[in-house]
């Protein structure tokens, strides 16, 4: 049996990772909620939505952890009234964002890429 | 029944069972019932005790059960708005219905409307819910990535000519940023500020002439850089203060000319604002040309009050939704109804007399009626006598009115009563106040009397301005209407002179008799004469209710005033049974007469106190919106100049505009606009709630919130009916990231404040910044004859109850020139009379001092824009030599200004110099039915009623959307050409300027511009004459990236979303700009748009251009076959369900076959 610290226990209990626990889709409001340039805490927790000038990104979120296990982006989609929804059953690579103009999945940062 | 229940039920011994138990099923619980047990006979006392568990229904009720309810105004630019209740479920917008508010609406008076008026909706309402939610809502300010590169390089221009690098300005293929708000207005505020700066004064005028703007546009800036800025509210009446708004913003812009150019406000410029009402071709263009007014109307209502009912060039059926029934009902209380149209359209279906004629030809058709009733004898003689200029006398040798002091020695003109003249430097009396007609006093010279000639007494008698209709037989004169005679002047030289009346039944009797306005329409002489002689049958009986049909075409104003000619005739302008109204986009701003004391409050001076009382002075100038979709230039054709000092637009720099989709997206000549006139362009900036074809090609888009989720009132009016409507704020949230249209504007010119250190711009939006935007409204409101007494608070808290609030207008239904038909005010023209002779040059120089009749100047099979006529001494127009250009010379361009003469018959003899080259047919472009221009034909649960095409699947990946346009083409010229129903067929019109000049074949702007749609057998459309209608969204390079790249084939951008519903080009690929010397006059005398003064010349949305958005002359050519996979025919013609390819049992149906009649 693999032993486990209350840090891990407590972690575990209420901020399982998507692998852990990879629920169901989690709302997360409107585009409203999310003003440009900030991120915010939606999901009850569970995830971090970052707002940049090509679209949103969600962050798996994990409070106390420290380094050693890289973030995770989880899909976004919008539903039939305006609303958004994080699918973290299905992750995004990093330089993946939520379209604002379009709902469709867009590139982070293209316009410094093709620049470069 | 003894079958055992394991073998089952055969089929037959079911339908047994089933005929014995009837409808009455068993009273057994459905737990432990067989089926069979069901079929047993059973005497059942009390049903609801005994039925079946019905709590099923309850998973349906729930779904449409509602949690709240609330009410907004939804007010597209369709003439009607609708209060409309809003169902919400779990926080979502679920649905909508009618708010059954319209017969509470009462007045000050405490006079109440009518329940006629409930339910109010329609089915673009209805679908709203798919709107607010949709996918191309514009969800938070976006920037184009290639403008903000430049205005974060500090706007760079090259040091010769200003001119930004074109890489910077790559619209319609660029990428999208989302931006913070502060930062959307910081980017709007920093760049009008450097485009103004950079095109003011010396430095700006050789940057201009470097990039080769005529010098006639620099000179009217006068130096300032401001005026390079253009603004446009799309149909302001729209949006008291949110869409009105941008005209105070270009008002404020003389704080930002003052700051650039040190000038104070004497000398200080606003910015430049846009045009609506005429821009859309919504203006009849010929009413301020007869009455003096913008447009004479009435509300719709009033029809029922007539005995003939003439519905022409409008489709009332279908493009007046709520207000259609007005139309039914007055034929089911005895109104004959009479639909003159280019098609069989759905009015006509129920009209008792259809008439269709050739498209275009409405003025010769109009005038054919004229001359019946005028050979007969038939018009009314004390109207024609007393309300028109028919009686007045015309000297030949100059054709302007023959003047008492001409020959009359010592004769003095007398002082008017009838209108007052301003000396220099006095006030007009605030709006409310104006009683009387005025002008400036440097307009006297244009009030000079007239002469009639008395056959009792054999004198000529002066008639001024004051001897308006009944006021006219004071001077019991016997007026001789068909006077011509030599008069002695003064300086002892004789001159001919006739009468209006005699100069225009000579060109009648010559050119449109009924037989040859026959030929010239394709309308049956027969029917010409019967409506004539029924139209002066019913005297103030007889309702023209016109739509925007034939404003659409080059000779629109020949339309107006040939039907006021025929209505004048016959006592029919100003009665409430009999009048001319014309319906055409949500214009009459000026039923909210205090519309100015906002819109053009002084900058210089604002009131800051809630409840105070601004003071209004214009800074911002006005031009019309067809320079620019005419590539950014005047009319200039030979060596002359046709657009008048008035009219001249200034160069266009930057533009911004809201509610509006109709200056990009669906402009006129669109890809010349994109390609040639928009890269001319510094900024564009568009606030919209919907991501349209404009949007695709600005450089920054504010979100706006939609109509259901207002959080700032507004309100609007309408032309067809008596009902102020306020926008209430409403309990929704935010879907997206947007804000209010006013909120905007008010965040830009906060910002701007912050960029240039002026507070007043700030200052200027303080309500608005202060979320008490009411107060602009209730300064609107009490400045407003119309309203004056009301509070915004209470019309706002009617509005939540979806309750609109009655205006105050002398009659109730409005009636325009009612109060002149009753002789009590002169129209506010020059005599005070209806005018069917305009003596100014430039009507003269284009031959149309008479009321006569020109060919469409494109939509036409034979030579285009030819004056109908035979010699007649009172046309002396202006000949192409005249102007410096050939004879021959038919292109597009002199076309406009080109003045020869043919006879009926020679005009039918000769052909449009595109048919040698296989150019076959007019196309044009009429507003589609259930469409506000382009607001709701895209969405979906509409759009795919959108004719026969629609299909929500879309089995064909070839369909751009679950709907495409389409080409409307009798099936016989269709089967001429090689083309099947269905079939998609390219459209070319003009290549000397369409899709757009210089266009180049295989180029990726060719590929997006040239027309491809389906084409659609229709036999309501005569032979030579296709259609496609107006309001469709088209291609951009967004859009045809998609459908090539797209798995699923839509014509989707990738990038925005835009959604385009052809693969190629649109409607707009044919149209292209056009510009009317006669609209361009400096010397034309009318109404202003608020009070009662009287100008002359140029006037946004009364006199400017209209263009002829209708007119094109086009090649037909097979493109793919229509078959799933452009394989073979389409499949409902395949099955026979289509016109010309019936099956059997197709055929038996048109017979009527599948019905029987008893006995």
């Amino acid at each position: 049996m693999k032993p486990i610290d209350r840090r891990d226990f407590l972690f575990g209990a209420f901020h399982a990772s998507p692998q852990a626990a990879p629920a169901g889709p989690v709302d997360i409001g409107r585009i409203s909620h999310y003003p440009l340039g900030e991120e915010r805490l939606a999901g009850s927790g569970t995830v971090m939505v970052e707002s940049h000038p090509e679209g949103l990104r969600a962050r798996s979120y994990r409070p106390g952890l420290a380094g050693g296990i890289a973030d995770q982006y989880f899909a976004i989609r919008s539903d039939p009234s305006g609303g958004l929804i994080v699918d973290r059953s299905e992750t995004w690579p990093a330089d993946r964002v939520y379209s604002i103009l379009t709902g469709e999945p867009a590139r982070l940062n293209t316009h410094l890429e093709e620049k470069a | 029944m003894n079958e055992d229940k394991n073998k089952g039920v055969s089929r037959r011994s079911f339908i047994k069972g089933m005929g014995i138990a009837g409808g009455s099923l068993a009273a057994a619980k459905w737990a432990d019932a067989t089926p069979l047990r069901y079929f047993k006979p059973t005497a059942i006392e009390n049903p609801l005790a005994a039925y079946p568990d019905r709590d099923w229904e309850k998973t349906y009720r729930n779904i449409f059960e509602h949690d709240s309810e609330f009410v907004f105004l939804c007010a597209p630019n369709d003439t009607h708005n609708c209060l409309l209740k809003a169902k919400v479920k779990n926080g979502v917008l679920q649905r909508i219905g009618p708010s059954y508010g319209y017969g509470k609406a009462v007045d000050l008076y405490g006079n109440q409307s009518s329940h006629r008026w409930d339910p109010r909706i329609c089915q673009k309402g209805l679908a709203l819910v798919r709107r607010f939610y949709g996918d191309r809502r514009v969800k938070a300010p976006m920037i184009r990535r290639g403008f903000k590169e430049w205005a974060d390089a500090g706007y760079p221009r090259d040091a010769g000519t200003g001119k930004p690098d074109a890489k910077y300005f790559q619209r319609g293929k660029d990428k999208w940023l989302r931006l913070p708000w502060d930062q959307a207005y910081e980017y709007a505020a920093k760049t009008m500020t450097n485009i103004a700066t950079a095109y003011s004064g010396k430095q700006g005028e050789e940057y201009l002439k470097a990039q080769n703007y005529d010098p006639a546009m620099i000179h009217s800036m006068e130096g300032a850089g401001v005026q390079t800025l253009k603004f446009r509210g799309g149909m302001a009446f729209l949006g008291a203060t949110r869409i009105f708004g941008l005209y105070r913003f270009a008002n404020m812009l003389a704080l930002l000319d003052s700051k650039i150019r040190g000038v104070g406000p004497d000398k200080a410029t606003g910015g430049r604002g846009w045009d609506s009402y005429s821009w859309h071709t919504d203006l009849p263009p010929g009413h301020p040309m007869v009455t003096g007014q913008q447009t004479n109307d009435f509300d719709l209502f009033t029809v029922e009050h007539s005995k003939l009912l003439i519905v022409w060039g409008m489709n009332w059926i279908t493009t007046k939704m709520p207000d259609s029934h007005w139309m039914t009902e007055a034929r089911l209380k005895g109104t004959k109804t009479v639909a003159v149209t280019v098609e069989y359209s759905a009015t006509a279906s129920k009209a008792n007399d259809v008439l269709i004629i050739r498209p275009g030809t409405d003025p010769a058709f109009a005038l054919g009626l004229c001359q019946v009733i005028m050979a007969g004898n038939l018009y009314d003689k004390d109207f024609v006598e007393n309300k028109t200029d028919f009686p007045f006398l015309v000297r030949l040798d100059t054709l302007q009115p023959l003047r008492p002091d001409e020959f009359i020695a010592g004769y003095k003109d007398p002082e008017l009563t009838s209108v007052k003249f301003m000396q220099k430097g006095e006030k007009p009396l605030p709006g409310m106040e104006q009683a009387a007609q005025f002008v400036p006093e440097s307009m006297r010279g244009d009030f000079k009397p007239f002469v009639v000639f008395d056959k009792k007494t054999k004198n000529y008698v002066p008639v001024t301005r004051d001897d308006y209709g009944d006021h006219a037989k004071a001077l019991k004169a016997s007026v001789e209407l068909k006077h011509r005679a030599r008069v002695k002047l003064i300086d002892g030289s004789e001159v001919e002179v006739r009468t209006v009346y005699s100069l225009t039944k000579e060109y009648l009797d010559a050119n449109m008799t009924p037989a040859l306005v026959s030929q010239i329409t394709g309308c049956p002489a027969t029917g010409i004469i019967k409506l004539a002689k029924e139209i002066a049958k019913n005297k103030e009986k007889t309702i023209f209710a016109c739509g925007m049909g034939p404003n659409q075409f080059f000779n629109a104003d020949l339309k107006d005033r040939a039907i006021f000619m025929v209505a004048a005739l016959t006592r029919n302008v100003g009665f409430p049974g009999g009048n001319v109204g014309s319906y055409a986009g949500n214009y009459r701003t000026a039923l909210i007469g205090g519309e100015p004391v906002y819109a053009a409050e002084d900058p210089f001076n604002l009131q800051l106190e809630a409840g105070g009382k601004p003071t209004v002075k214009k800074y911002s100038h006005y031009e019309s919106l067809h320079y620019f979709n005419y590539g950014d230039r005047p009319l200039k054709v030979g060596d002359k100049m046709f657009t008048g000092d008035g009219h001249m637009p200034a160069p266009t720099k930057a533009m911004w505009l809201n509610n509006s989709n109709s200056v990009i997206g669906n402009i006129k000549w669109h890809y010349d606009v994109v390609n040639n006139t928009l890269p001319k362009l510094e900024f564009i900036a568009y606030s919209d709630w919907w991501w349209t074809g404009s949007c695709e090609y600005s450089d920054l888009v504010f979100a706006c919130d939609s109509w259901a989720e207002f959080k700032h009132p507004d309100m609007c009016g309408s032309c067809s009916n008596p009902f102020l409507q306020v926008f209430p704020r409403t309990p929704m949230e935010r879907i997206f990231d947007t804000r209010a249209d006013v909120e905007i504007i008010a965040g830009v010119a906060n910002a701007m404040a912050k960029v240039t250190g002026d507070k007043r711009m700030s200052d200027m939006w303080k309500f608005v910044l202060e979320n008490n935007t009411s107060e602009y409204l209730q300064r609107i409101v009490s400045a407003s004859a119309t309203l004056k007494g009301n509070t915004i608070g209470d019309m706002e808290d009617k509005a939540k109850q979806g309750i609109p609030t009655l205006m105050n207008n002398r009659t109730y239904p409005r009636i325009s020139s009612y109060e002149q038909a009753k002789s009590e005010k002169p129209w506010h023209t020059k005599s005070g009379r209806l005018e069917f002779y305009r003596p100014e040059v430039e009507f003269i120089e284009g031959g149309e001092n008479m009321v006569i009749y020109r060919e469409p100047v494109d939509s036409t099979p034979h030579e285009p824009n030819v004056i109908v006529g035979k010699k007649h001494a009172a046309m002396r127009f202006k000949s192409p030599k005249d102007y410096g250009f050939d004879e021959k010379d038919v292109s597009s361009e002199t076309r406009q200004a080109r003045n020869v003469m043919m006879s009926a018959e020679e005009m039918l003899k000769s052909e449009h110099p595109l048919k040698l080259k296989n150019y076959t047919h007019i196309y044009h472009t009429p507003k589609y039915r259930h469409g506000a221009h382009s607001t709701p034909v895209d969405t979906d649960i509409n759009a795919i009623w959108f004719g026969p095409f629609g299909d929500v699947y879309r089995h064909d990946k070839r369909m751009p959307s679950v709907v495409e346009g389409y080409v409307d083409i009798n099936p016989l010229d269709a089967k001429a050409i090689g083309v099947e129903d269905g079939d998609y067929v390219w459209i070319d019109a003009d290549p000397e300027d369409r899709p757009f000049r210089g266009h180049k074949p295989g180029t990726e702007e060719y590929k997006v511009a040239r027309l491809m749609l389906r084409a659609r057998y229709y036999p309501g459309t005569p032979r030579g004459v296709t259609r496609t209608w107006h309001n469709m969204y088209g291609s951009t390079f967004g859009s045809v990236k998609g459908a090539e790249t797209r798995p699923d084939g839509l014509a989707k951008s990738p990038e925005t979303n835009y959604q385009s519903m052809y693969r190629y080009g649109s409607h707009q690929s044919a149209t292209r700009a056009w510009l009317r010397p006669t609209q361009m006059t400096e010397t034309l005398v009318h109404k202003t748009m608020f009070g009662q003064g009287i100008e002359k010349g140029f006037a946004a949305d009364i006199h400017c251009p209209t263009g002829a958005p209708r007119e094109s002359f086009v090649k037909i050519t097979k493109a793919e076959p229509g078959g799933l996979g452009g394989q073979g025919v389409w499949r409902p013609a395949a099955l026979g369900f289509r016109p010309t390819y019936e099956n059997q049992a197709m055929k038996e149906y048109l017979k009527g076959h599948y019905m029987k009649k008893k006995g």
